[in-house]
């Protein structure tokens, strides 16, 4: 059983890892700066979800089909039918002839708190199932 | 409630209570992101009080119990994320806040399993409480 018990807290752990990569990814593909860029927009969108202003979801759509959600601040910085290109991990992001400069967004500076946290607690809990003595309180 | 009954559910409520914080204060201005851990964990810790009744006599089949029951809450996160839950669109971020809440109970129901050999009634009425608060707070901060 002890051997279970490891097996599976190994298991969950490596999906927690993988999910609190996925939240610092996920926000930070929406500031652009780890994408590398070179489309052209061919329409855009603000759709609002629970709290308007808030956490409304800004949707642009490039001549290849593809719809990436974006931050605020870059969605009200393009126009339909511009050219958008940036290279990989730039902190600059092309706009027609304008340039506009990038900075993580405050989710992302949260998310840098928040993940390895997360995963130190998950790696705690876990790592008194991989390391635990033998006693069972009854 | 016994002594090792009383430290249980602080091994229920510790863990979480602790990554919360860490969300308020964080990521404070997007509460929505909490409220999905939140609700992740509770709905997901609630349950695994049932499986912990349902597994009493069989411990040793718990800890893969759990994991299968984890991998079930994720997908019906997902799938509410993608239907009822879908105001803007599938938001991802929120997916892995309510998937990473539903790990820790997991997590949590393995450690307590490994402590204890009996699951009286009231410890396992106090994990569904428990659980239920931590959803009711999700839904709070998710919309409030």
């Amino acid at each position: 059983m002890r051997s279970a018990n490891r097996f599976v807290a190994i298991i969950l752990v490596a999906i927690g890892l993988a999910l609190c990569i996925g939240n610092l990814w996920f926000t930070a593909a929406r500031t652009t700066i780890p994408l590398a860029l070179d489309l052209t927009v061919v329409d855009k969108e603000i759709r609002h979800e629970k709290h308007p202003g808030f956490d409304d979801v800004h949707l642009v759509r490039a001549s290849n089909g593809n719809v990436m959600v974006v931050d605020g601040v870059i969605h009200d910085a393009i126009s339909l039918g511009e050219r958008i290109t940036k290279e990989r991990w730039s902190r600059q992001l092309n706009i027609g002839e304008q340039q506009l400069d990038l900075n993580w967004s405050a989710d992302v500076r949260g998310m840098m708190w928040a993940m390895p946290t997360t995963a130190a607690v998950l790696v705690v809990v876990a790592g008194t199932l991989i390391w635990r003595r033998r006693e069972t309180l009854q | 409630m016994t002594r090792s009954g009383t430290s249980i559910l602080l091994w229920m409520i510790a863990p979480a209570v602790i990554i919360a914080l860490v969300f308020h204060f964080a990521l404070g201005h997007r509460s929505d992101y909490l409220g999905h851990y939140a609700a992740g964990y509770g709905g997901t810790i609630a349950g695994m009080m049932f499986l912990l009744a349902a597994f009493e006599r069989m411990p040793a089949v718990i800890p893969i119990a759990a994991l299968v029951a984890c991998l079930v809450s994720v997908l019906f996160g997902a799938m509410l994320e993608a239907t009822i839950f879908r105001i803007g669109r599938f938001d991802e971020v929120d997916f892995c806040n309510q998937s990473l809440g539903a790990v820790l109970a997991a997590l949590v129901t393995i450690a307590v399993s490994a402590r204890r050999l009996k699951f009286p009634t009231p410890m396992l009425a106090g994990g569904v409480a428990i659980g239920f608060l931590f959803l009711v707070g999700g839904f709070w901060f998710a919309f409030s």
